[in-house]
């Protein structure tokens, strides 16, 4: 999902969850996005909360080469109830964002298609690149990682 | 490298087909509620 701050600067950032992790409400003219922990830089919330609000996303189903696009205004809340309604991996979100939707349509799949991103030949073999946290060790010149790319998995896995 | 101006895109681009301005919606549609409901990322 994408945001602008109040310079005009603009953030875009990954969400995921369970399939329908997302909620629509009724009349769909609302949409719901839980925000979980991550890193804490919160480039993009910050900018909607100090900016004008506007927030574009897309949403993407595997296999699938056409994309959902939703465009809004975004509010944020910690209410209690509503966080208890997307309770995911056992753990309730650090808080929602409510978007009012001003456009939503589907976009057609020529980029997708374009880039072959489903195609099982067009897989990337992930030794072709170091991991992320090896090319991030070796940006910041920290020398080798003190632990092994399983351990690093392993520790995401019980932060979902 | 010429920094091009708005203008320019007029004659780069073709305009978007009829279809492409109408499918804009102001809500989430039923399937717009069942791509969202199967959806495991939002970008």
């Amino acid at each position: 999902m994408s945001s602008a701050g109040p310079d005009g600067a603009i953030d875009v950032s990954p969400r995921g969850g369970e399939p329908g992790f997302v909620h629509v409400g009724e009349g769909g003219r609302e949409v719901f996005l839980p925000d979980r922990r991550g890193n804490n830089r919160l480039d993009v919330i910050r900018n909607l909360l100090a900016g004008s609000g506007g927030i574009g996303m897309m949403f993407m189903i595997p296999g699938f080469d056409d994309v959902y696009r939703v465009n809004g205004k975004v509010t944020a809340t910690d209410d209690p109830a509503l966080l208890e309604s997307f309770v995911e991996f056992g753990k309730r979100p650090s808080l929602v964002l409510r978007v009012a939707v001003t456009e939503a349509f589907l976009h057609c799949p020529k980029a997708i298609m374009r880039g072959r991103l489903w195609d099982p030949e067009a897989r990337v073999p992930r030794d072709r690149l170091p991991t992320g946290a090896e090319m991030i060790y070796d940006q910041l010149k920290l020398g080798e990682l003190p632990v092994t790319n399983e351990q690093i998995i392993d520790s995401y896995k019980t932060q979902l | 490298m010429t920094a091009l101006t708005l203008e320019d895109l007029d004659r780069i681009y073709k305009p978007p087909g009829q279809l492409v301005l109408d499918k804009v919606l102001d809500h989430v549609d039923r399937h717009g509620r069942a791509f969202i409901g199967l959806s495991p990322s939002a970008w």
